[in-house]
């Protein structure tokens, strides 16, 4: 799990170079309107655009994996739970004796889907096309208080570390006779002699790491701090959010004007309420 | 200064520097809780060692906090599909944070009863996610087969959920309560008192660890000046 952590490997693409706060503002805005909008097309048409950029920053490949790998059995589970027993069917299109599909159920789970897949796949895109140190730094340039940005940096550094050491400590407890093979029992009981040596030595290390970062000042509060990794906004970022800001917008007042009856969408299959 | 609320205060006495430090090793016990129990192939998920214990150490609100961060963790590096359940992490986190609060972890009734909450609070939590955010299943593992299963037979998708996940969770949960409490207790007391939550043993002369719990309330650890 430890090659997981490299989630970020730059391919210099106009997605990486994109400001982080701008990206959160994407993901925010797509999977709101999503959200918002009363039927599952907008959310189908969002995953295609989706691919296309992620096609466009060549993440094509493991992207089409996870929508694929996340969404075909969330897509068949969720369609036998809510076309079969959601409590909004009216309309029944199928009997199988033991399940009755219902059209209102599949349509809800259809949205459910497009809605999840849209979420999921633009949090990954951001996520695969930004730098970590980046992202905590834009993070703290918008107003977030730093040590929230070191629990960020650090959990991601200290969890690949503490990786490295349970592997030596299982390796040494196998040497002095450890049995972590045979049955179930055997394998719980091995549980203990090899996590308590990784936290107790995580603890102590803990211990150091605070005297280590109170010594540099670490608990001064109103204090401005510098940060070793700069992020610039462009203008190309600005107007890409405040674009973004203004698709939720509209989608939002379509959607609460289809609501109240004023305007019918053209193209209408089946409302969620 | 500006007037704050002692509630405020409380919490913000938790999040000491030493408290700040914690939290990162307990996101990385709760993840290689997990680690490991795929390489001994265990059918667990034992992915709260971690809150458990700095619940132990540290209180109610930096065990939330370490409960958030795990899940934002695992959106990041594994899967979003993870991102929501960090409710029930909180959640958990809190309740287990106040239980220990009360000198719960002190008793073997005690242990028992934050067992029980710790399995009630996350099943309740977890599958009201599933259900509200996901619509009743997440498509991962074998719980949402379970959950299918039950659904043909009692045709509720919330009691279905619920059932299912409530089984697998009180399992879970008893055996990471119960590593949790054998390792805090073989941590030396020398160590456990220098934290807000430090005396939740009973071993050593309990005056002395009294004392130490007392100065820690007082005064959060602060080197510096302000």
């Amino acid at each position: 799990m430890a090659h997981a952590l490299n989630s970020f490997h730059s391919l210099g693409t106009p997605l990486e170079r994109m400001h982080p706060i701008t990206k959160i503002v994407a993901v925010l805005a797509l999977g709101l309107s999503a959200l918002l909008w009363p039927d599952f097309t907008l959310g189908a048409a969002l995953v295609l655009v989706l691919v296309v950029v992620a096609f466009l920053s060549k993440l094509g490949h493991p992207f089409m994996k996870l929508i694929l790998g996340f969404g075909v059995p969330v897509a068949v589970m969720l369609l036998f739970i809510q076309g079969g027993y959601s409590s909004r069917n009216v309309t029944i299109i199928a009997d199988w004796g033991f399940v009755r599909f219902g059209l209102e159920g599949i349509e809800h789970a259809a949205k459910l889907v497009t809605t999840l897949l849209v979420f999921l796949g633009s949090f990954y895109l951001m996520n695969k096309t930004t730098y970590a140190g980046r992202l905590v730094a834009a993070l703290t340039q918008v107003g977030v208080s730093s040590k929230i940005g070191y629990l960020i940096l650090a959990s991601l550094n200290v969890v690949p570390q503490m990786q490295l050491r349970l592997a030596v400590i299982q390796q040494a407890q196998n040497a002095r006779g450890l049995d972590t093979q045979g049955g179930l029992v055997a394998r719980l009981k091995a549980y203990i002699p090899i996590l308590g040596p990784v936290v107790l030595s995580s603890l102590t290390d803990a211990q150091e790491r605070g005297m280590t970062l109170e010594t540099r000042g670490f608990g001064i509060d109103g204090v401005r701090r510098t940060s070793y990794v700069q992020v610039h906004a462009r203008r190309a970022d600005f107007v890409v959010g405040c674009g973004l800001l203004l698709f939720l917008i509209m989608v939002a007042v379509l959607s609460v004007m289809w609501h109240c009856g004023i305007i019918p969408l053209p193209v209408l299959i089946g409302g969620s309420r | 200064m500006a007037y704050q609320h002692p509630f405020w205060q409380s919490i913000k006495a938790q999040f000491s520097t030493k408290s700040l430090v914690l939290i990162p090793i307990a996101v990385g016990i709760n993840l290689i809780g997990g680690t490991l129990c795929s390489t001994l192939k265990l059918p667990l998920f034992m992915d709260m060692i971690g809150t458990v214990i700095i619940a132990c150490l540290s209180g109610p609100w930096v065990s939330a906090l370490c409960g958030l961060l795990t899940n934002m963790f695992l959106a990041l590096v594994a899967n979003p599909v993870y991102l929501p359940y960090a409710l029930a992490s909180v959640l958990c986190g809190l309740v287990v944070g106040y239980m220990v609060k009360a000198g719960l972890m002190r008793k073997t009734w005690g242990v028992v009863l934050i067992w029980l909450a710790l399995a009630l609070v996350n099943t309740v939590a977890a599958s009201a996610v599933t259900v509200f955010v996901y619509g009743g299943s997440t498509g991962l593992n074998g719980t949402s087969v379970l959950t299918a299963t039950l659904l043909v037979a009692v045709k509720d998708i919330m009691i279905s959920v619920l059932s299912s996940s409530l089984v697998e969770n009180l399992v879970d949960k008893g055996i990471t309560v119960l590593i949790a409490y054998l390792i805090v207790s073989g941590v030396p007391q020398r160590f456990l008192s220098q934290y807000a939550m430090g005396s939740v043993k009973e071993a050593g002369p309990v005056r002395f660890s009294d004392v130490d719990e007392d100065d820690d309330d007082s005064e959060p650890v602060e080197f510096v000046g302000r």
